[in-house]
């Protein structure tokens, strides 16, 4: 996983920690786990999926500003 | 709604539609080839930001992508335009600039350790960059200031260039007629009977503009040595990094030893002189030679080749009196009249001499001819500060009698200032400077001059001062 990738994710679960939002992430690198990716349809990276709650959500061109993707995560 | 299809699919540029869902509405041919398949129904996900730079898995490389973002709600409510251009290349460009130029730095940082003066010009001579060194024994070196008389010089040098038949009449055919006589250089220079080297002209067919290919059976720690040597040979001068002119490519394997594999090197170089062409490969396999005696011996080879050369330069450099002035191709005179500027400095201050090696890696340079003029007015001029006599040579069929001369008449005057060698390749120069230096007296500053960065790598160099320590 690309060292940026990782820091934004990073970055992400600590605003969601001192937001008090419980996060459970779960990673998936293309490059080791190519099929997995490939069931999962991801045709770029990096790429957020919310799978809980529902309905589904996923999110590309990523912003290192956490506190955006947190506020997109927990819309509707 | 056939004509925005028509239209997208025509541009190279990747288009697709997301809907508000991040489902793909709509992509374009470019998008399909981008991807490797039609992403039109497939969940792509929404973009959060306007622009970003994604990475595209792709048969098994990662292909780095530019994103770029559009609302397209007049065409379908909440759908976004995506616009994706492969960067992949110049992503590779970019990382490579990258590392040169932290290469570069080291390099640079490492020579600012050393106390022996290193200087680098440009083309017409002015000071680009100097070390502490440098600036301790001269002063500023900015205040040295742009050389003289150099306008001229390099209107000179051009319109050498414009006569020279080898840059006229450039093409593959000339080029392969030049050829025999080129391997018999190579023959003569670097391969002996112990040395696994064949050395054979190969067609000159399938590389556009190659000059000429050579055949080499070496190994692939040679290979590599090669193509680390020609990337700094063929520098880009203005992004930095190799501009592939020089490729070393695997070929079959055709030799007896399994573990030498053939290596056909490749030089395209339509603007340049074809025996400055020569005298790299006479070079490369130099390196091969010196490589291949290494390992002969058993040499522990714990350090990367690149690193290993700089380290031993630090250190010869570092232990050895002198000044090196790194200037480029054909700016022999700005580094001649710039070692005339150095050598006022150096009377100033009160030595009693100046030796001043040109060393042209180049033996049949256009700008010989100009480099040898400039350098006797340089060395008159020095001379007329009252410090007797100077000494050059120019006629490549009687260099070694002339050396020979020079050396004397080193050795027999005391009064001797600037000595000026030019003319012959790096290894040649260097042995000649070598004596030189040998015979300095102790109030006297060597001042070496190369007209190639890259002579920093050559292991002529480092045998020179390691045999001056």
């Amino acid at each position: 996983m690309p060292e940026m990738d990782q820091k934004q994710i990073e970055a992400l679960i600590k605003a969601a920690a001192e937001g008090k939002l419980m996060l459970e992430v779960d990673f998936v690198d293309v490059l080791t786990q190519g099929d997995r990716a490939l069931s999962e349809h991801i045709i770029v990276t990096p790429t957020l999926d919310r799978l809980d709650p529902l309905p589904t959500l996923r999110l590309i061109a990523i912003p290192d500003d956490a506190e955006k993707v947190l506020k997109k995560i927990k819309e509707d | 709604m056939k004509f925005p299809q028509l239209l997208l699919d025509g541009i190279p540029d990747a288009v697709m539609v997301v809907d508000s869902e991040g489902k793909g509405l709509f992509a374009n041919h470019a998008a399909t080839e981008l991807f490797g398949f039609d992403v039109v129904g497939q969940q792509i996900g929404l973009p959060l930001e306007d622009f970003a730079v994604v990475r595209v898995p792709y048969k098994g490389i990662v292909k780095v992508v530019e994103l770029r973002v559009a609302d397209s709600s007049e065409w379908v409510k909440g759908s976004q335009a995506v616009v994706l251009r492969d960067i992949s290349e110049r992503e590779k460009l970019r990382v490579g600039l990258q590392e040169k130029v932290l290469e570069l730095n080291g390099f640079l940082d490492l020579l600012e350790m050393i106390p022996t003066p290193v200087v680098r010009t440009d083309a017409k001579g002015n000071i680009e960059w100097a070390n502490t060194g440098f600036t301790k024994s001269f002063g500023d070196a900015k205040s040295l200031g742009e050389v003289p008389a150099l306008a001229t010089a390099k209107s000179k040098v051009l319109s050498l260039f414009e006569r020279s038949p080898a840059v006229a009449g450039d093409n593959t055919e000339a080029a392969a007629s030049d050829t025999p006589g080129f391997v018999e250089q190579v023959f003569e220079a670097g391969v002996s009977e112990h040395m696994p080297i064949v050395v054979q002209a190969v067609p000159l067919n399938g590389l556009e503009d190659t000059k000429f290919a050579v055949v080499l059976n070496t190994s692939a720690e040679s290979q590599e040595l090669m193509q680390t040597y020609l990337n700094s040979v063929f520098m880009d001068s203005e992004l930095g990094i190799p501009n592939r002119r020089g490729l070393v490519m695997q070929g079959e394997a055709d030799w007896k030893d399994a573990s030498l594999e053939q290596s056909v090197i490749a030089v395209t170089s339509p603007g340049d002189d074809s025996v400055e062409q020569e005298m790299i490969i006479v070079r490369l396999v130099d390196l091969i030679k010196e490589q291949w005696e290494e390992v002969r011996q058993g040499a522990a080879k714990d350090e990367p080749g690149e690193k290993k050369m700089l380290m031993r330069l630090g250190r010869v450099l570092g232990d050895s009196i002198g000044c090196l002035i790194a200037t480029p191709r054909d700016s022999e005179t700005g580094a001649a009249s710039l070692a005339d500027s150095l050598a006022k400095k150096v009377i100033e201050r009160g030595l009693d001499r100046l030796h001043v090696g040109l060393v042209s890696d180049t033996r049949a340079s256009t700008s010989l001819e100009l480099a040898i003029e400039e350098a006797t007015l340089a060395a008159q001029e020095a001379s007329s500060l009252g410090k007797g006599q100077h000494t050059f040579t120019d006629d490549y069929s009687q260099i070694m009698q002339q050396r020979r001369e020079l050396a004397e008449a080193v050795r027999a005057s005391l009064l001797h200032d600037l000595t000026v060698i030019i003319g012959e390749g790096v290894s040649s120069n260097l042995a000649s400077m070598s004596r030189l230096k040998r015979l300095s007296r102790p109030k006297c500053l060597p001042v070496f001059m190369t007209t190639n960065w890259a002579i920093f790598r050559h292991p002529s160099l480092f045998r020179f001062f390691s045999d001056s320590i």
